[in-house]
């Protein structure tokens, strides 16, 4: 399919420039526990399609490429789907194309939002079946071409790329697609659908590759180039630092110029305590918690972000009595959200996540008793025939199917301490 | 080692007990009743291998009763073969001599037996050689050894045991979760909240699909809507078409009437000589034409007024829009004005509420900045010293009490050393003991004694029956004394001359007597009797010395004097003990100083956390947690009022600007209506745009009509000027067309015809001006002709045709409400809470879930490790003793409980055992059965004392360890102990002639039997005769049965 065509172009191509963004998620949930940080962040979410807006009128790339997930097809409500058409069809009538590969959340499955929904002009959606859009500038020259496959079901683990068109000889075209790259960095978070590799990327002749479905911002191609532009906005805890859209310069010859322009305000972030050890009570842990978010916000600079924080105690404490109470942590993660408020805090959370008591392990290894056997066992949990008489019968937290090995060695961080700690009777730091 | 011959010379109540050739024998069974000697047999063998304990005669308590010196000898047979023998015996000092077989002779003391080895007497009394009043535990330093030297020291004292830890692990897991859907856990609780908020969920999803039907209905509606409005028009059209040509088909078939009827009456319209008819007709026409034009000009004039609207019709028109939404926004106004009043109500009582709480905490109302505090206040800060207050509230008291106790404690010490008697009252107390100890033997002497007289005396009437002897021999030996003193008396009465004869007669008659006494029965008899005499008599007298009665027991006296004796000899002790209990008086007031010094001291912490809030004294006085829980819930009603306020706020600021917008365009459009809000006013508003738009609509209809209108009068001037001329050219013609010159007559034929044209004309003319576009609604009645519409309706036809109008009215006001009801339901729906809100709270749930799961799953993880750890501990380091056990265990009581562990804890060492069948270990102590743990015993000293021995393995002696086993236990401990014999001598005791024969024909045990333990003598009959003692052989004979058996004579010797 062809949504336009410039049959007497001539001449060399000039640069394409273009945004890169995947991953927004609209509407897609927030697991807070606060009924207002989640109405915060959801708006956080719907201004930073804003910005995203913003940013193509500002520098009016040539086209708006969105690889998939733009929102979630069955939370998606209707003021939302208001402000998303109309940001989309100001972006559009201001002549920037926008390109959208539908990813598994935002389908094209016949029935679904993403079909029913009445996209403005200018608004290009591929599903299953490739598309090609030719990108013209002012003049009416075909600078560009983009050629995008998204998603016909939620569950298209099938590969898409033998559909797509070869490129054409000097017209730089760019590929959209919400794909699976293996051994991408974050990849084993998400499912496997559509999956593609760097031999793919190279075989279709095109320039560049703007892909979504993983959240994690990485290249995972060279030539040609191929990028994940990361999530829009942070989803959670295992979505920290910067989150915004990619702005691509595909020059006629070359490698393409990428610049990351980070777009949302919202971070997730679990800043580590590294004094945790020497914390004797909650007034100090709260003091510490406090020094680290400072550390953050200088690394970070902006001074507008807006934080959702979480700190795991982990490893040997002073203060490991309280910190091993979920009552004391859950008050002193109010009184921080209370206090860093005005630093553009949402949500404090502080977590047990392990956290012991402090005991020199060397006096104990390889001694004649119950504690220097235990290290020695937790020392050899590596061995597959000894984790298996370490496993317990039943598994509260291990999915059907599920590796159970990978997922005991998994909460076993720091077992040994922990093993001290319930052998001990009185622990000598 | 092994025992070849046993020989008890006197050892408690075994005298003369004997028993050979033992050592070729792995089982020995000692079999007795009650009280005849197998504990005194154990102790035998433990004074053999170890010599005397005690080492003093007087105080060892197996020394015979008859007073003499415990003692006997055994040959031992070593591992070599070679053999020795070894006596030990009890008289002054312990005396123990070992003879080798080569028969050279060492002194040995009270020292052990070389080939004990390392096993020391307390290990053989605890491990080999068990007494049966202690066949549960081994004491503390039998413990200490075999940690020692078997547990490889394994005991840390540092270390909770693996049972207790992974009980704490475990317990602290099944509070995250359980398997078990009843079990209240926390995920129980977070998965219950978790289903409850899937079912707001469903209703979110439900709701977010029905606003998504909603727009769908909505949709096809708003098109239903646009096709009835559509047929409206059209039949509106076809109703206006047929009154709108109907008038002008009429009119022209009335002129091609009178068109028709003038040219029947005047066939050629030239009879212009009528010309005063046709003038007159022309004349008429020309009236006609000028009405006419001026008609029309009435109505143009009244169509350009109606095109100009009115100012306020404009600026009404102008606010359209606003008006709508200010309608539209009426009813949630009045919402928000009730729910503004409901928060004031809601935020005044929480205000009362937080005053009434704040007069129980605080000595005066908070102000704002105080309430500020109040909402700063750390309270973790706060928590905190508040339960180290709280904590440390009992701190003074428990001081005090201790100080008690301290003093009562010194009181005591002070009262036992003021009771030391002095040095002068020792030593009197020192001569008391020896004499009472003295007296003591003396009468223990006479008792026996007097025992062995009763019992001579007894055997003696009973010899003296059987051989039929006289009574007494004394008499006859003194009356044998009397006739040689006689005899003798007859020298002085002058037989002096026979003395010869008289002095030998007198010598034989007193030989004679001499040995008639020397061989009388009663001899020894008397000699006791006498000697008891004797011993009682200074035992009286000691009695006397001392100030006893002769009824009182010695043994009371004897203790409280060696009690005396002790408490003087503890007199270093008590002083120092009461130097230690006056300096713990000290130290204990000091503490309740210093506790009620950091008691303050915590209060002024709290009371510095509260300072800048007037926190009443009271609340200070007494410690507790209410303060935390009055100050939260003052904070909690804080922030309850500050989010009442915020909410208020935010409403009433909503419906102030919607009051703001109404009250603006009402100055715009300069006509608020008196005595109503401007809200209120928007249903006027309504009316007033209502008949605007129909004002507007009438001036576009007149803007239409106009230019038409304009048209035709132009079109009815030009008439009148044609008829004008018309007049003029006809009364000339008509002058000349009167054919008798009279235009008259023709006039009058003329005039009538003339008078049909102009009627004709005046009517096209008519039709004309009253349908400008007369031609188009003429061509457009001949399409509708020619469509077959008839545009002549019957009155039925215009019926149905309104009545059709009013169903689509009808039918589109319903939709209309329908649209408003959707869009009120999709607004409703849209204000709700939404799907990913719900879904959001659900994911935090859900994440707390995981987070229990995998908590749970570490605990239980750690716990399996420690398990695993133990349990390579445990084959690591207790293997070898451990295992042996196990082993026992099992053979014992048929495989049924296989493993036996140890456990060190707290000091103090425990035993375990596990049955086959189940995973968890059993403490050895109640419930478990006497007999199964007494079996555990049996198993581990077993197995110990085959770890513990040195070169030469001990014998196991075993006193009576099965007493209430069943018979196939029994049966399964003749086999271990026949398997261990092998490799030990083992010496089974027991009270039980079943076992006693079970072991026999099981395993071919030696049984040894005692003799029963002899029975109270009977009263001694004062009227049977003196006998002595004789014992037939065949008697002792009946007593045993086996021919290893001492004999009833040795264990008769003295």
């Amino acid at each position: 399919m062809t949504a336009s065509h410039d049959e007497d172009s001539a001449g060399p191509a000039p640069t394409l420039r273009f945004v890169h963004c995947s991953d927004l998620h609209l509407d897609a949930p927030f697991a807070a526990a606060d009924a207002a940080v989640r109405g915060r962040l959801a708006e956080e979410a719907r201004a930073t399609l804003r910005r995203l807006c913003e940013l193509c009128l500002a520098e009016r790339p040539a086209a708006l490429l969105i690889a998939g997930d733009l929102f979630d097809d069955e939370r998606l409500s209707l003021s939302t789907e208001e402000l998303l058409v109309s940001e989309l069809s100001r972006v559009a009538q201001a002549g920037v194309p926008v390109v959208l590969a539908c990813g598994n959340h935002d389908n094209a499955a016949p029935g679904g939002r993403c079909s029913a929904l009445a996209w403005p002009e200018g608004v290009h959606v591929a599903g299953s079946e490739p598309l090609t859009v030719d990108l013209r500038d002012a003049e009416g020259r075909t600078v560009g071409r983009v050629v995008a496959v998204g998603h016909g079901s939620a569950h298209e683990t099938a590969s898409r790329l033998s559909a797509l068109p070869a490129a054409e000889e000097g017209v730089p075209s760019v590929v959209v697609l919400h794909g699976h790259v293996q051994g991408a960095r974050g990849a084993f978070r998400h499912e496997p659908l559509s999956p593609c590799g760097p031999e793919d990327f190279a075989a279709a002749g095109h320039r560049y590759w703007a892909l979504g479905h993983v959240h994690e911002r990485q290249q995972v191609g060279r030539r040609p180039a191929a990028h994940y532009p990361g999530s829009l906005l942070a989803r959670g805890f295992d979505e920290p630092g910067a989150r915004g859209a990619l702005l691509v310069t595909l020059p006629p010859k070359g490698e393409a110029r990428v610049e990351f322009r980070p777009l949302s305000l919202l971070r997730f972030e679990m800043p580590a305590l590294p004094g945790l050890p020497a914390v004797r009570d909650l007034t100090e842990l709260r003091a510490a918690c406090m020094a680290a978010f400072e550390a953050l916000r200088e690394q970070d600079g902006r001074p507008d972000a807006l934080w959702m924080l979480r700190f795991e105690l982990s490893g040997p404490c002073a203060a490991a009595a309280d910190c091993q109470r979920d009552e004391l942590l859950d008050e002193l993660g109010d009184e921080l959200t209370a206090a860093l408020s005005s630093f553009g805090v949402l949500g404090v959370q502080v977590r047990d996540a392990g956290v012991t008591r402090p005991v020199d392990l060397a006096p104990h290894r390889g001694q004649p008793h119950l504690l220097g056997e235990a290290l020695a066992v937790a020392a050899a949990l590596q061995d597959d025939a000894v984790l298996d008489r370490v496993l317990p019968a039943t598994l509260a937290g291990a999915a059907p199917g599920q590796d159970k090995r990978a997922y005991v060695r998994g909460l076993l961080a720091d077992i040994e301490h922990a093993a001290a700690e319930a052998l001990l009777r009185e622990v000598r730091p | 080692m092994r025992i070849d011959r046993l020989e008890i010379e006197a050892f408690g109540q075994l005298v003369g007990w004997r028993a050979e050739n033992l050592s070729g024998q792995p089982l020995l069974v000692v079999h007795g009743a009650n009280e005849s000697g197998k504990t005194t047999l154990r102790e035998f063998l433990a004074t053999v291998l170890y010599g005397f304990s005690p080492g003093e005669r007087g105080e060892h308590p197996y020394a015979p009763w008859n007073g003499e010196a415990p003692g006997g000898s055994a040959v031992l047979r070593l591992l070599d073969g070679s053999s020795f023998s070894l006596e030990r015996r009890l008289r002054g000092a312990p005396e123990g001599r070992l003879t080798g077989s080569d028969g050279v002779a060492a002194a040995l003391g009270n020292r052990p037996l070389p080939a004990t080895g390392p096993v020391g007497r307390a290990t053989f009394d605890d491990v080999h050689a068990a007494r049966r009043d202690a066949p549960d535990g081994l004491r503390e330093a039998t413990w200490a050894l075999v940690r020692e030297r078997l547990l490889g020291g394994t005991a840390a004292p540092h270390l909770r045991s693996t049972r207790e830890a992974a009980a704490g692990l475990d317990a602290r897991a099944a509070e995250l979760w359980q398997g078990s859907r009843r079990a209240r856990t926390r995920h129980r609780r977070l998965a219950l909240q978790t289903r409850r908020l899937q079912r707001t969920r469903d209703r979110a999803a439900a709701e977010l699909r029905r606003m998504l039907e909603l727009r769908e209905q909505m949709a096809g509606k708003a098109w239903h809507l646009r096709g009835m409005q559509e047929q409206l028009a059209e039949t509106r059209a076809r109703l206006l078409r047929a009154e709108r040509l109907l008038p002008v088909l009429r009119g022209l078939a009335a002129v091609e009437d009178l068109r028709r009827r003038a040219a029947a009456a005047v066939a050629q319209d030239d009879f212009e000589s009528d010309a005063r008819a046709w003038l007159t007709a022309l004349r008429a026409d020309a009236r006609a034409a000028a009405e006419r034009s001026a008609a029309l000009a009435t109505e143009i004039a009244t169509h350009e007024q109606r095109t100009v609207l009115s100012l306020q019709d404009q600026a009404v028109l102008a606010a359209e829009d606003e008006i709508r939404t200010l309608v539209g926004e009426g009813a949630v106004h009045q919402q928000d004005l009730v729910h503004v009043n409901d928060l004031v109500r809601e935020r005044d009582a929480q205000e009362a509420l937080f005053r009434e709480r704040c007069s129980n905490v605080f000595s005066a109302e908070l102000d704002g900045s105080r309430r500020e505090t109040l909402a700063r206040l750390g309270l973790v800060e706060l928590r905190a010293r508040v339960s180290a207050w709280v904590d440390a509230s009992g701190g003074p008291e428990l001081a005090r009490e201790e100080l008690r106790q301290a003093k009562e404690y010194v009181r005591t010490c002070e009262l036992d050393f003021e009771a030391i008697p002095s040095s002068d009252a020792e030593r009197k107390l020192k001569q008391r003991e020896e004499t009472l100890r003295v007296l003591q033997a003396r009468e223990d002497a006479w008792q026996a004694l007097k025992k062995d007289v009763d019992a001579a005396k007894a055997a003696l009437e009973a010899a003296a029956k059987r051989l039929r002897k006289p009574k007494s021999s004394t008499s006859q030996a003194a009356g044998l004394f009397v006739a040689a003193g006689s005899t003798l008396m007859t020298l002085a009465f002058g037989a002096g001359d026979a003395w010869w004869f008289v002095v030998p007669m007198a010598a034989g008659i007193g030989w004679f007597g001499w040995r008639t006494l020397r061989h009388r029965v009663e001899t020894p008899v008397l000699s006791d009797e006498a000697r008891a005499a004797s011993t009682r008599l200074e035992c009286l007298k000691l009695r006397e010395q001392l100030g006893l009665h002769e009824f009182e027991t010695v043994a009371g006296h004897l203790e409280k004097a060696r009690e005396s004796l002790a408490h003087v000899a503890a007199r270093p002790e008590l002083e120092r003990r009461l130097v230690q209990a006056r300096q713990r008086a000290d130290d204990a007031a000091r503490r309740v100083a210093q506790r009620e010094q950091e008691l303050d001291k915590l209060r002024q912490r709290v009371a510095e956390t509260l300072s800048a809030l007037p926190l009443l004294e009271s609340r200070l006085q007494q410690p507790g947690q209410d303060l935390l829980h009055d100050i939260e819930e003052l904070r909690a009603t804080l922030r309850e009022m500050t989010r009442l306020t915020g909410e208020q706020q935010a409403v009433a600021l909503r419906a102030k600007e919607r009051e703001a917008r109404a009250t603006r365009l009402a100055e715009r459009l300069e006509s608020a209506p008196s005595g109503r809000s401007p809200m209120e006013a928007s249903a006027i508003w309504h009316e007033r745009l209502q008949l605007a738009l129909a004002a507007r609509r009438r001036a576009e209809e007149s803007g239409r009509v106009l230019p038409t209108l304009r048209d035709k009068g132009r079109e009815l001037e030009a008439a009148l000027r044609v008829a004008q001329e018309s007049q003029r050219g006809g009364e000339q013609r008509l002058a000349r067309l009167a054919g008798d010159g009279r235009p008259e007559s023709g006039l009058n034929v003329l005039e009538e015809a003339r008078a049909w044209r102009a009627q004709a004309v005046a009517a096209e003319a008519a039709l004309r001006c009253q349908f400008p576009d007369w031609q188009e609604r003429a061509a457009e009645a001949g399409d509708a002709g020619n469509r077959g519409e008839t545009l002549d309706l019957t009155s039925e036809q215009r019926v149905a045709l309104n009545d059709q109008i009013g169903q689509l009215e009808t039918g589109m006001a319903r939709l209309r409400e329908e649209l408003d009801a959707l869009a009120r339901e999709r607004d409703e729906l849209a204000a709700r809470r939404p799907l990913s809100d719900v879904d959001g709270e659900l994911a935090a749930l859900h994440d707390e879930r995981r987070r229990v799961e995998g908590r749970h799953d570490r605990l239980a993880a750690l716990s399996g490790l420690l398990r695993l750890a133990d349990e390579r501990w445990r084959e690591r380091w207790q293997a070898p003793v451990l295992a042996t056990a196990s082993a026992h265990l099992s053979t014992l009581t048929g495989g049924l409980w296989e493993r036996l562990t140890v456990e060190t804890s707290g000091g103090e060492t425990r035993l375990f055992v596990k049955r086959r069948d189940a995973e968890t270990l059993h403490a050895l102590a109640e419930p478990l059965s006497r007999a199964l743990r007494s079996q555990a015993w049996l198993a581990l000293r077993v197995a110990l004392a085959e770890q513990l021995d040195g070169n030469e393995p001990l014998p196991l002696v075993l006193d009576d360890p099965c007493g209430d086993w069943d018979a196939a236990r029994v049966a399964n401990a003749a086999g271990l102990l026949a398997a261990v014999g092998t490799r030990r001598q083992v010496v089974l005791l027991t009270g039980q002639e079943s076992v006693a024969n079970l072991f026999e024909s099981q395993v071919k045990a030696l049984v040894l039997r005692l003799p029963a333990a002899p029975v109270a003598p009977p009263t001694p009959d004062p009227t049977a005769p003196a006998t002595t003692r004789v014992r037939r052989k065949d008697d002792a004979r009946r007593e045993g049965s086996h021919k290893d058996e001492p004999r009833p004579e040795d264990a008769q010797k003295p």
